[in-house]
């Protein structure tokens, strides 16, 4: 199962959803989120809303915003995705 | 981490023949120790010893043996499968769970789509998607310019009123009227803060449509539909992300950057960032469309911030197929929150922040530009006059405004006022209005008699009563929304002095095409480089040679496109 998951995603062209994955699966949300936590913590997949947070930076004194990639106020709420690393 | 069952009882789940002999090997070793034969259900850790986990390793740093035991294990399982223990054991733990769910669990038809699935297959379609969205901004900015337009005016007419009113009596008490200390405040902090701050309304019905957007869910779906146009122009879509990031502010936009491994795509991405507006742009756009295109200023701003779209994909199409080779796609997986109604707490938490932050920036870099720009315009390098009293055509800042001008020329607008502005916009966009405002202000001042200034009881009575009448102008303004005008003429409120005197200057330069002069300024604010710390963060990111690339290419990109817009506009007149 885990397997088919990677496969699937690996197999789409375009973006997919992760409640139409799970739908595509016949899994449960839940179920697949643990999935896709797994493959993320085996480096297979990439969190790319945690990366995103992580590679952000500012200079406070210029934008006026908190100098706190998560509180940075001119950035919008990215929605949580993830996709192959690019090593597999 | 939860303390495993000590008694041995048998196991729920059983893996395949070769990893159940590899645990119980481990498992007999396990027993035979008397500490950890005590204190672990040998199974259990057998299994996470197999698994490599790292807490469990870190545990058991004194039992090497053990380890040595578990390593040839792994390596034994991992040479035999071809896959790591941890997949395996993962795989087989997660197919019993499916398979026993499946058997005694009877659930609601899974495949059955629910009111949010129905509205995503409209509004996350491949070919209604981007229209859709495109839609939405429209309304975003038609809704921001609408309603915003009384209160910008309520507070334009407090700056230049009551608070400068306020401060020229305060000077003129401590005898201190007509000094350069009086200049310096009223046409370089009060014109050049107060111009930009007068926008504050414009932001925060912006981030009022954003949060709205945002917290409902549908932002999210709007990044599913960016995703496809990055794939088309060979970027991977992950790419998505720092362009959407580009609409806030470029500086972070470069550093979102570093989630692409490959540098192809990091270059490519950073290059196009810069041409997804950022926000600071906005009340340039704003201020032009307003004055310029009065009739439909939100379709100019929206206009603007397509083009830079259309640009950047146009430019991603060229540099993927010449410079930077196309690289390999990557799938993308999504998770697209549940509609929900936004909740008043969440929508006014985003639009303080917002606004804060440019309040802040207003204070701070803009207050300090300001004063800069004073002292520039008051340090006389031509003709007769001394510092602070001087013709402003005669300063350093319209000499070295002037050195640039003529190359503005084709574009409609070489006059060293506009130039100038161009110049200081480096520091940061908003700042090319605050320098507008200072350099139409030290035209046009006219100083009012101190004895026809109004008393501090009529400014405050001014404030609150222009206050009522703008909440009522800006609830008036909501059903021009859908076309419906119902403030009439007396409710249209008069242009200010900066928008008279930007607009006569615009048509003075231009031979009377200020319209299309004001378009030019517009399309090359857009594309010219971003501000110095952007460029800062580029270097950073991309470094230097890039950097230069960027910067030299999208000022003369910028270039080029204002002149296609001002003499294309020409011949289509003529």
């Amino acid at each position: 199962m885990l397997r088919r998951v990677l496969q699937e995603i690996k197999g789409s062209t375009e973006p997919i959803d992760l409640n139409q994955l799970a739908r595509n699966l016949n899994l449960e949300r839940t179920v697949l989120d643990s999935i896709i936590e797994f493959w993320v913590r085996k480096g297979k997949l990439q969190d790319l809303q945690l990366e995103i947070i992580e590679a952000m930076d500012c200079y406070s004194p210029i934008c006026g915003g908190r100098c706190s990639p998560t509180k940075c106020p001119h950035v919008g709420i990215m929605p949580r995705s993830f996709t192959i690393q690019s090593h597999e | 981490m939860a303390s495993p069952p000590l008694k041995s009882a048998s196991p729920i789940v059983t893996y395949d023949a070769s990893l159940e002999t590899e645990i119980a090997q481990l498992s007999t070793i396990i027993q035979q120790n008397t500490t950890l034969g005590k204190t672990y259900n040998s199974r259990w850790l057998a299994i996470q010893l197999l698994e490599a986990d790292p807490s469990i390793i870190t545990e058991l740093h004194q039992h090497a043996d053990l380890l040595q035991q578990a390593e040839a294990s792994r390596a034994r399982i991992t040479a035999h499968y071809q896959e790591e223990p941890d997949i395996l054991l993962a795989e087989q733990r997660y197919n019993f769970v499916h398979h026993l769910t499946h058997r005694v669990l009877t659930r609601p038809d899974a495949n059955q789509l629910t009111w949010s699935d129905k509205v995503d297959q409209i509004v996350t379609h491949r070919y209604w998607g981007l229209p859709i969205f495109l839609g939405l901004m429209w309304l975003v900015f038609k809704m921001t310019s609408d309603l915003s337009a009384p209160m910008v005016d309520w507070i334009d007419g407090i700056v230049t009123g009551p608070i400068t009113n306020r401060v020229m009596v305060i000077l003129a008490m401590l005898g201190l009227n007509g000094s350069w200390l009086e200049a310096i405040l009223v046409e370089g902090v009060i014109a050049g803060v107060g111009g930009v701050l007068v926008f504050v309304p414009v932001l925060m019905f912006l981030y009022l449509s954003l949060a709205l957007l945002e917290d409902s869910g549908y932002m999210a779906r709007a990044a599913l539909v960016m995703e496809r146009p990055m794939r088309l122009i060979g970027l991977p879509g992950k790419s998505f992300l720092p362009m959407v990031v580009g609409f806030g502010c470029t500086v972070p936009a470069y550093y979102a950057t570093r989630i692409l491994e490959n540098k192809r795509d990091r270059i490519l991405t950073g290059l196009l960032a810069p041409f997804m507006s950022c926000g600071a742009r906005l009340p340039v756009y704003l201020l032009f469309a307003t004055i310029f295109f009065p009739e439909n200023p939100g379709l100019i701003v929206f206009g603007m911030y397509l083009l830079g779209i259309v640009v950047a994909i146009g430019l991603g199409f060229g540099l993927s197929r010449t410079l930077l080779a196309e690289s390999e796609q990557s799938p993308l997986i999504m998770e697209l929150p549940p509609y929900r109604l936004p909740t008043p707490r969440n929508i006014w938490m985003q639009i303080k922040n917002r606004t804060w932050a440019f309040i802040r920036k207003a204070w701070t870099v803009i207050l300090s530009m300001s004063i800069l720009m004073w002292l520039l315009m008051a340090i006389p390098v031509t003709g007769n006059g001394s510092f602070a009293d001087t013709d402003i055509e005669n300063s350093a800042f319209a000499t070295i405004a002037n050195t640039v001008a003529p190359a503005f020329a084709p574009l409609g607008f070489g006059s060293w006022e506009a130039t100038g502005s161009l110049i200081t916009g480096f520091i940061a966009k908003e700042i090319i209005i605050s320098t507008q405002a200072q350099t139409f202000v030290a035209e046009a001042n006219e100083p009012t008699e101190i004895a026809e200034r109004p008393t501090m009881l009529e400014d405050f009575s001014e404030i609150i009563t222009s206050f009522g009448v703008a909440v009522f102008d800006t609830l008036k303004s909501i059903p021009l929304i859908i076309g419906i005008n119902l403030l009439d003429d007396a409710d249209e409120a008069e242009p200010s002095s900066l928008m008279t005197a930007i607009r006569e200057h615009f048509d003075e330069v231009s031979d009377g095409h200020g319209s299309l002069a004001a378009l030019a300024f517009l399309v090359f604010v857009l594309i010219y480089a971003p501000c110095m710390v952007a460029i800062a963060a580029e270097r950073q990111e991309l470094g230097s040679h890039w950097m230069w690339f960027s910067l030299i290419g999208q000022t003369g990109l910028a270039w080029l496109l204002g002149l296609l817009v001002f003499q294309g506009g020409l011949l289509f007149l003529e």
